[in-house]
């Protein structure tokens, strides 16, 4: 089954660019994009827009923007850890704010990693890659999904 | 005033008129006992204080509504109780009044004491209101500038790669032209957001050796660029009573400085130590590199004032307008001495509460 990644970002110009650097750097995994927190729910809960979703096929990764319409990342990553369908998935926080708060706010409602958006393109690509190749490739995803 | 504040000034007046009458009952009660063996003498001795703490507490009218009970209270209120009138003579009534005016002169005194305090309290709270919108909009600014920004790197660094051989050596230029100036107004947000921390973090100074924090920058720019050597001398056990990041970020941008002009050197010195400039204690920072015009002094400290170009050296501008800062808010001194191509000399002096060095 192929790994799916959910990229929950807002602003059209990063997820372009996000979807850019995984494909430089050779990955070619399906990303599926959301643009806002309350779609992002939807999605992981089969709701709304993606009603009748299989949710057993969780993401194996979420890449997630603090700076979302509606629903916030901080929220967004609160239910995910709330739910017991999502709350082990892999989260990496990507934004491009710095500040410890929201550093240690990240932490604390449990995400996996924290990754700042680096402005350089260059930078940013190689932070792609890493990321694509630990998360995708060297670290053992969780068995999520209902329970059976 | 909305009712709530209403209410709670009613009910503040009526405090202050309670211990107003508080105050002046148990003064007539010290004066009938114990002292009541002072007789008619000395009618006043207990009232005095009795009036100045009302003022204290309550402001002009606690005090003018003590010192009106207080001359009830020996007029009428006392004489039965101890069986004779307190003011009998012109002399009596003189005290009476000398009472009365000395009273109201501290009451009014007490209430100016207590309105300058209220103006204090009410300008630090908006200089906090302030300074907590000032950090919502310099994060909000960073944050939000850097989103197009990446944009544009971005899209300039793909069309470079992915399309670069299309085009001509003046438009590969063009594009390298914006990537250099995306990068460039990164490190200046990167910059600014980090003068604004100055600005808007608490202070909490403890004592820091900061020969220690010398040495740990100082390796760290060596391992940036292991191609240089440059000759580090640190007199050791140097302490201050600085906020420690504070102190880390002043010493990062010191140090950074004498690390970047003495790149052109061959033999590249840096010395931190403690020395005494017009009987101060200062810590200098000493480079031998390109140093400066004592002429453009005044521009050394102000945001994005720069006395070389970019291509000579490279920055923001804004490194020592941040160690400017930081020495400020910690009550300290600030100031430069160099000579082009003859090194510079950084001193800084904080007001003396530390220990340790010479």
């Amino acid at each position: 089954m192929s790994k799916v990644i959910l990229l929950v970002e807002d602003n059209s110009s990063d997820e372009k660019l996000t979807v850019l650097a995984f494909n430089k750097c050779g990955i070619a995994n399906e990303i599926v994009v959301v643009r806002d927190g309350a779609e992002a729910l939807d999605y992981l809960f089969g709701s709304g827009k993606y009603a009748g979703r299989d949710t057993a096929i969780a993401p194996t990764l979420v890449l997630l923007d603090l700076g979302l319409p509606r629903i916030d990342g901080h929220e967004v990553l609160r239910r995910i850890r709330a739910d017991e369908r999502t709350k082990l998935i892999p989260v990496v926080i990507l934004t491009s704010s710095s500040e410890d708060e929201d550093v240690a706010r990240g932490y604390k409602l449990g995400a996996n990693a924290y990754v700042r958006k680096p402005v350089d393109f260059g930078e940013f690509a190689q932070a792609a890659k890493t990321l694509g190749l630990f998360w995708l490739l060297l670290n053992e995803p969780p068995r999520v999904g209902p329970p059976t | 005033m909305d009712r709530r504040d209403r209410k709670s000034a009613i009910r503040k007046a009526w405090q202050h008129a309670g211990v107003a009458v508080a105050v002046v009952v148990v003064a007539a009660a010290l004066r009938l006992w114990p002292l009541h063996a002072l007789e008619a003498r000395l009618a006043w001795l207990t009232f005095y204080p009795a009036v100045a703490v009302a003022a204290l507490y309550g402001g002009l009218r606690a005090g003018l509504l003590g010192t009106s009970l207080s001359c009830l209270a020996v007029l009428w209120l006392l004489p039965p109780f101890t069986g004779q009138p307190f003011i009998r003579d012109s002399t009596d009534w003189l005290g009476m009044a000398v009472f009365a005016a000395t009273c109201t002169l501290v009451s009014g005194i007490a209430e100016a004491t207590r309105r300058a305090n209220t103006r204090a309290q009410q300008a630090h709270e908006e200089a906090e209101v302030a300074n907590r919108e000032l950090e919502a909009f310099s994060y909000s600014v960073a944050h939000d500038l850097r989103a197009p920004l990446r944009g544009m790197n971005g899209f300039a660094q793909v069309l470079l790669d992915s399309y670069g051989d299309k085009l001509d050596a003046d438009g590969q230029d063009a594009l390298q032209e914006i990537l250099i100036n995306a990068r460039r107004m990164g490190a200046l947000i990167d910059a600014l957001l980090s003068l604004s921390r100055v600005t808007r973090s608490a202070v909490k100074p403890e004592s820091v050796d900061l020969s220690e924090v010398v040495r740990t920058i100082a390796s760290q720019l060596s391992t940036a660029e292991p191609g240089r050597t440059v000759d580090l001398v640190v007199q050791d056990h140097l302490r201050a009573e600085l906020d420690p990041v504070l102190a880390r970020t002043l010493v990062e941008n010191v140090l950074g400085n004498a690390w970047k002009f003495t790149g052109k050197v061959p033999a590249a010195r840096v010395e931190f130590g403690v020395t005494e400039r017009d009987h101060v204690r200062a810590f200098y920072v000493r480079d031998n590199g390109a140093g400066f015009d004592m002429a453009f002094a005044s521009k050394l400290f102000a945001p994005f004032q720069r006395l070389h170009t970019v291509a000579e050296f490279p920055g923001t501008g804004i490194g020592l307008a941040t160690v400017q800062r930081i020495v400020h808010r910690h009550g300290g001194r600030l100031w430069a001495e160099g000579t082009v191509d003859g090194g510079a000399t950084f001193y800084f002096a904080f007001p003396r509460r530390d220990s340790g060095g010479k």
